[in-house]
């Protein structure tokens, strides 16, 4: 018996019949029928055997006597949600007087009557009817319990995935910092020996000129204004770097005023130099001033610089509500951009198709992009090759 | 008139940096007295020196004080946390001149009170921010007269 399986064991009708031979009677009919019985000599072995696996137990009442009756109820008590143990108990004598002897088990105890004499056929379909139960139960369990090991498994992946995560976000931190190091050291260290070369070569120019020729001359003034190039070309990297990377707090900007301050702080945005107009008021704004007072200062300047050779730059800015945003729309009587270079234009080091003749880093727009974007905005351009562009800002609005 | 000196110190490591301070003050043509110092603590050291009590045996007190942020042995904030909890020195003017354009830094020169942030120019434009700083620092400004 011993080598019986679980699920064999699930099947058995655990018996308990103290009096002569009735169990191994018992036994015999139910092997007849084809259930798989076993012997228990007192209610003791059946509750330990029962959580061993069990399909039903058969019990005839004088098994009950003693402290048989409260094992019983522990058992049944300490059975988990998912089981039901199936008891038919044989009964005899004074068969009114047997439920009461029973009602201790109140509606805990899964227990049917069955009164002596009875035929072996309403044995056997008693018991047909407890297994069937019972293996409803023991499929129950196994739902459970593969329902328990999966929140379990899940449990895990999550916890997992939690600390996978944390710690990809420690890396991308440190990541993050060892870039700002890396900024912050070509800011100040990098700057340092080219400001150098500005320095003596411009001093070179002042007071050795005379010494050299005009293509020593020439050669000087070549270095000094590569020299100035590549320091703005640093400045300007540096301020994509520190636009892309900052946190922009935005708060209600007046845009008026605004642009009024970029157009007073350089000479090159007022007459005669250029015509700079604001067309209607321009709005307040949730935005970051000093990002803002970039790309003003960086749209006004390409505006003013692409214009045709002789040309007065002529720029007329103005506002438009839109559904929770307000655009600034910059027109300018440059020299226009080709709509295959309207996209190209706000990337990085790139430069429009006339790019070439005029000075500057490519960086200008992508700075402005990118922190139009960074303050929740939109950026875009129109323009007709010839006609002017007219460069436009959206931010949002104040609610 | 202002009648003090126009005494300077100038707090800076690079060599370069000194070479184009000193010969932009000469070509500026500034009557400015220039006394330069190294690193951090030899600044310190210099201040410190300049009591109220013997600053009279020294023949000029800096008025204005040009500090680079990174600087061997004390950085240009240190330097200048110092200075603003010397007692004796809360007149002076303390300018940051550095390479650095980083938002932290120009927050942490204001926060230990520093009176300007300035961004060190291409050489060509060293001329007029100096001769800027002179007009505004020793001609509109008015400094604490000293006990």
């Amino acid at each position: 018996m011993s080598a019986q399986t679980e699920s064999e064991k699930n099947e058995r009708i655990l018996i308990l019949a103290p009096t002569g031979s009735d169990a191994q009677n018992a036994a015999g009919v139910l092997a007849q029928f084809g259930f798989s019985g076993f012997v228990c000599q007192d209610l003791a072995e059946v509750c330990e055997e029962a959580t061993r696996g069990v399909g039903a137990i058969l019990v005839a009442e004088e098994g009950f006597r003693d402290m048989g009756g409260k094992l019983l109820m522990k058992l049944l008590s300490e059975q988990p949600t998912w089981s039901d143990i199936p008891i038919i108990l044989i009964a005899y004598g004074d068969i009114k007087k047997t439920p009461q002897k029973f009602s201790e088990f109140g509606e805990t105890g899964n227990i049917s009557i069955l009164e002596r004499p009875f035929a072996p056929h309403t044995l056997r379909s008693a018991l047909q009817v407890a297994l069937r139960a019972r293996r409803r139960q023991y499929q129950l369990r196994d739902l459970l319990d593969q329902q328990l090991r999966m929140h379990e498994q899940l449990k895990v992946s999550h916890a997992n995935l939690e600390s996978e995560v944390a710690s990809r976000t420690r890396e991308l931190r440190l990541t993050i910092s060892e870039l700002e190091a890396f900024s912050y050291s070509v800011s100040h260290d990098l700057r340092a020996p080219l400001r150098a070369i500005q320095g003596y070569s411009q001093y070179l120019l002042e007071d050795y000129s005379e010494k050299l020729d005009e293509q020593g001359n020439l050669f000087l003034r070549r270095i000094l204004d590569s020299s100035l190039k590549l320091d703005r070309l640093i400045q300007d990297v540096l301020i994509y770097s520190r636009v892309s990377r900052n946190g922009l707090p935005l708060v209600v900007v007046n845009t008026q005023n605004l642009v009024e301050d970029v157009i007073r702080s350089y000479p090159e945005f007022q007459l005669p130099r250029a015509k700079i107009e604001i067309l209607n008021p321009l709005p307040e704004v949730l935005g970051h001033e000093g990002s803002l007072t970039q790309c003003l200062s960086n749209l006004l300047g390409n505006a003013v610089k692409f214009v045709p050779a002789g040309a007065v730059p002529h720029i007329q800015i103005w506002s438009e509500q839109q559904d929770g945003s307000v655009r600034l729309a910059f027109k300018d009587n440059g020299i226009g951009i080709p709509a295959d270079h309207q996209e190209r234009i706000f990337n990085i080091f790139e430069k429009g198709a006339s790019g070439a003749a005029y000075e500057g880093t490519g960086i200008g727009l992508a700075i402005v992009k990118k922190a139009v974007e960074r303050m929740g905005g939109r950026i875009g351009v129109n323009s007709v090759p010839g006609q002017g562009a007219q460069f436009w800002i959206e931010l949002k609005r104040i609610q | 008139m202002n009648p003090t000196p126009r005494s300077i110190l100038l707090v800076e490591d690079n060599e370069d940096d000194i070479f184009f301070m000193l010969r932009s003050v000469k070509t500026a043509g500034l009557p400015w007295e220039v006394h330069v110092v190294k690193d951090g603590q030899a600044a310190i050291d210099y201040l410190s020196r300049l009591s109220p009590l013997d600053d009279r045996r020294l023949p000029s007190f800096p008025m204005v004080i040009f500090l680079d942020l990174k600087l061997p042995r004390k950085s240009g904030l240190e330097v200048l946390a110092w200075l603003r909890a010397a007692p004796d020195l809360k007149g002076c003017v303390a300018i940051m001149l550095t390479t650095s354009a980083e938002a932290k830094d120009i927050a942490a020169a204001y926060e230990l009170g520093a009176n300007a942030y300035l961004v060190k120019p291409p050489s060509v434009e060293l001329v007029p921010m100096l001769e800027a700083l002179d007009r505004f620092w020793f001609g509109y400004n008015t400094f604490q007269l000293r006990k």
